[in-house]
């Protein structure tokens, strides 16, 4: 699954670990999480489109 | 429903063993078993792994293999180190069985059994990191 995590965190002028700190996770978390290598629960991704002003859908992309 | 914010200062699970370690080093001083050493050590060793795995800035590795999970990444990769475990562990008691069969002391194969789940489990939250 794609992501904007990393755009959507660079554009907030936030680091991962203050991202992090800010969803309760780890900043190991975040960068899993921005370079595909792990995809978060629902309740976490609902967390991380909030926390920039967005739906879960625009945030995550399916890969078709 | 309000929920806590204030954490315990170790895992449950660390708490737990931390705990029954110490005590069975108590319980072994107590019948002058030259385990007391080894089990104290252990107990007071994953004390200082946990407390070092539970601070600000602490690699990902070190907090699962001190099993102080801080997030849903950390329990899910956790999960499959220790799935890793079990299969491995189903394995070695299958061997421990006919070696019991076959031996009368069989007290070794029980360490060198324990000996290879950790190693087991090192290796396979190493690798789950890796992945994921």
């Amino acid at each position: 699954m794609r992501n904007d995590v990393r755009e959507l965190r660079l554009a907030d002028d936030k680091s991962q670990a203050s991202l992090g700190a800010d969803l309760g996770v780890s900043r190991q978390t975040i960068n899993a999480i921005e370079t595909g290598r792990y995809d978060p629960s629902l309740s976490l991704a609902l967390k991380i489109a909030r926390q920039f002003g967005r739906t879960v859908e625009e945030v995550f992309h399916v890969e078709e | 429903m309000s929920k806590s914010s204030k954490r315990l200062p170790l895992s449950i699970t660390n708490i737990v063993l931390v705990s029954t370690f110490l005590a069975g080093a108590v319980v072994t001083a107590i019948l002058h078993s030259w385990l007391a050493a080894p089990l104290a050590a252990l107990g007071v060793g994953g004390l200082l792994a946990a407390l070092y795995a539970r601070r600000v800035g602490a690699r990902d590795i070190t907090r699962i293999n001190a099993i102080e999970y801080r997030d849903e990444r950390d329990r899910t990769l956790a999960r499959e180190g220790f799935a890793v475990v079990g299969a491995v562990a189903l394995g070695l008691t299958v061997l421990e069985l006919v070696l019991a069969v076959a031996l009368t002391d069989y007290y070794w194969i029980v360490c060198v059994q324990l000996i290879i789940l950790c190693v087991a489990w090192g290796v396979a939250n190493s690798i789950a990191v890796r992945k994921g």
